[in-house]
């Protein structure tokens, strides 16, 4: 068993990571690095607490560290484990610049070691979906990838405030960029418009972007004010279209306590929508089952990459390239511009 | 009173299957002569109407009240200032001109000539445009923080009419854009800032079929969009706004009525079939969906208020400050889809 420190055990620590990496096989959270021991002990109590990372890192059992803090301390944390000797995980988004992911990656190959940035949103029910039902699809023209919700009032809390890596162009965007990136590559152009739009807003809450790829317009949009969702995926291709709404189940199920891998883990009840061409004219559309989503393949292909030499599930270069297109579009949305990539 | 009698210039698609039967259902209005070069076409179809081999010819008759012109985008500024010329009130249709130069001149001829000049929007009688008007305006939204309208058609073959071709004034832009620009300034008004992406996607295309334009108000983000690859086309409209949400699939339905030859105002005319969901919010949570039966769709109120108007009843049923900021907007995305620049619209 790969025995993992977990840093943070606010929402994406407590809710995401720490029930993932407990059901992964392979990995074993034994300690947990935060300033409410209580919370963690009452939660996990096997575990040991940690008040810093240094005391957790002076475990040499540790061999693997996720970083689930706040985003303006990822890299130094990440500078800090592999240091160490630890292989490193580290919640998206990888850092604040594409500077400081550089320097994480060159000191990662200066010792050695692994870094791997929670993309877990290549394991959505919709984006396995999509993949599986691509080939059906044909030449695509447009796509549309939405994260919409009704989140009105401005909350306290460091994603909201204003300061470096908070707004949701960071935060959902990531997320966002990255499923374009894995499924079609890096662009020739990104064009965005970053917002807030909430009463109160310290910082932004809204984005549109447009990314080129030759003929291909790739669409991500993000609100917090949207009482109608729109579908989670829209993809308009030459043979058919596939359109899907709601949300991958994943962290529902996480927030209310449920077992990851349990039976029924990840499924999605939302059917997707497939209409083919057929002579030129829209068919019947057909309903698609959607694939359950399985963040638990992160972290297992991640146990699978400590041990046995596998692929990295997220390679810190991929995550790099998240970290310039993020960049590319607060350029371009101040600037007003259509930035070259 | 007597019926104002109409002279329609081009027997194209939009002459023959919109502007011809919607005049001539429309009260106070009489088909009177019809301009183009293809009378057999014209006598078929309306056997009762007198056909002039030009405009000049027409619009020698003292007795012609108003002129309609349906021609090509490119030979609206020249038939407009003829049509002002010989003291004839105007109705274009969109897009106003190819250049806002063309189309303050008309304006401002216009307003020489004391005579109406107004673009034919029929899209702001679509039906849940209609709907979405009176849901604004009766404060159901609160706030309003993102609207999106498109205008998604599959289309997958180039088939060659003008509008395809490398003309001024052609294109998905000028085309289907001319419709939700002036749809965005009727349901919200002037924007500040203008933001546009264009594509030409389709095998064979040689024009903009493809565009994604943010209009910037404030707070608020209005999207236009439309592609010509769309098997499965997205909402006509998404507006969302603090306290509900309003969202629309289906194209309004009268232009297929009219080209299966349905006379506008029969029974049944600019039903939409496809209900709109209209979802009220209170904080963070959603109240039960309701189905919004939209519309009917109405195009005869376009040529209603061009009556009212013509007889000094009614302001025009569009006003023209309205078509030049649509043209100014036309303008300003295709500088800013050359350009990649997000652009202010100054004034």
């Amino acid at each position: 068993m790969i025995k993992t420190a977990l840093v943070g055990y606010g929402y994406a620590g407590k809710t995401i990571h720490a029930p993932l990496i407990r059901a992964a096989k392979g990995l074993e959270l034994t300690t947990v690095v935060s300033s409410r021991p209580a919370d963690v002990q009452a939660d996990l109590p096997g575990v040991t607490v940690a008040p810093d990372l240094t005391t957790a890192l002076a475990d040499p059992a540790i061999e693997l560290v996720v970083v689930a803090t706040p985003n303006d301390i990822h890299a130094s944390m990440a500078h800090e484990a592999l240091e160490a000797g630890k292989s490193v995980v580290i919640d998206k988004p990888f850092a604040l610049s594409v500077a400081e992911g550089e320097s994480v990656l060159a000191h990662a190959e200066r010792v050695g070691k692994m870094v791997s940035v929670f993309h877990c949103r290549r394991w959505d029910s919709n984006y396995l979906t999509l993949q599986a039902l691509r080939p059906r699809l044909g030449d695509l023209y447009q796509v549309i990838l939405r994260y919409d919700r009704l989140r009105p009032v401005v909350r306290n809390r460091w994603r909201e405030r204003a300061g470096p890596g908070s707004g949701i162009w960071f935060d959902l965007g990531s997320h966002l960029v990255d499923q374009a990136l894995s499924l079609f590559g890096w662009p020739e152009w990104i064009s965005v418009d970053i917002t807030g739009q909430r009463p109160g807003a310290q910082t932004d809450d809204y984005f549109h972007a447009t990314l080129g790829y030759g003929p291909l317009r790739v669409i991500l949009h993000s609100s917090m004010m949207t009482t109608i969702p729109g579908p989670a995926l829209e993809v308009q291709g030459a043979l058919g279209a596939f359109v899907k709404f709601g949300m991958d189940t994943q962290e529902e199920m996480l927030k209310a306590g449920r077992t990851p891998g349990d039976a029924g883990w990840g499924a999605d009840p939302v059917t997707g929508l497939f209409r083919p061409v057929i002579d030129d004219l829209p068919g019947p559309p057909e309903d698609i089952t959607a694939t359950p989503g399985n963040y638990l393949a992160y972290y297992e292909a991640m146990a699978k990459a400590i041990r046995k030499n596998a692929p990295n599930p997220v390679t810190g270069e991929d995550a790099l390239k998240v970290m310039k297109l993020l960049e590319s579009g607060f350029v371009s949305s101040r600037e007003g511009r259509r930035v070259s990539t | 009173m007597a019926d104002i009698k109409v002279a329609l210039v081009g027997y194209g698609f939009a002459g023959r299957l919109l502007h011809a039967p919607l005049i001539r259902a429309t009260e106070g209005l009489e088909l009177a002569t019809v301009v183009s070069s293809r009378a057999a076409d014209v006598h078929a179809d309306l056997p009762d109407v007198a056909v002039a081999p030009d405009l000049a010819t027409a619009l020698s008759a003292p007795d012609i009240g108003l002129v309609v012109i349906a021609t090509p985008n490119a030979l609206h500024a020249e038939q407009a200032h003829a049509a002002l010329d010989a003291g004839k009130p105007v109705v274009i249709d969109k897009p106003f001109t190819t250049t806002l130069e063309e189309a303050e001149n008309i304006a401002e001829h216009a307003r020489r000539a004391g005579l109406t000049v107004c673009v034919f929007q029929n899209r702001r009688w679509d039906a849940h445009i209609l709907t979405a008007k009176a849901l604004l305006d009766a404060n159901r939204f609160g706030a309003v923080s993102d609207a999106i309208l498109r205008y998604d058609r599959l289309r997958g073959t180039v088939p060659g009419r003008w509008h395809d071709l490398d003309i001024p004034g052609s294109g998905v832009w000028f085309n289907l854009g001319s419709h939700l620009v002036d749809q965005a300034i009727h349901l919200f008004g002037r924007p500040q800032t203008i933001s546009a992406e264009f594509a030409t996607q389709r095998p064979g295309a040689v024009n903009d079929d493809y565009f994604n334009v943010v209009l910037g108000y404030d707070r608020l983000r209005v999207v236009l969009h439309a592609s010509m690859i769309s098997p499965a086309p997205g909402p006509v409209i998404e507006i969302q706004g603090s306290h509900g949400a309003f969202v629309k699939y289906g194209q309004d339905t009268q232009e297929e009525m009219l080209k299966a030859r349905r006379t506008p105002g029969d029974d049944g005319w600019g039903v939409d079939p496809v209900s709109g969901t209209f979802t009220a919010a209170e904080g963070e949570a959603t109240l039960t969906p309701q189905l919004i039966i939209c519309g009917p769709g109405h195009y005869r109120g376009f040529y209603e208020g061009m009556v009212a108007a013509i007889r000094g009843e009614a302001p025009a049923p569009v006003a023209l400050e309205d078509s030049l900021l649509a043209m100014r907007l036309l303008d300003l995305a295709a500088k800013s889809a050359r350009e990649g620049r997000r652009l202010t619209v100054e004034g």
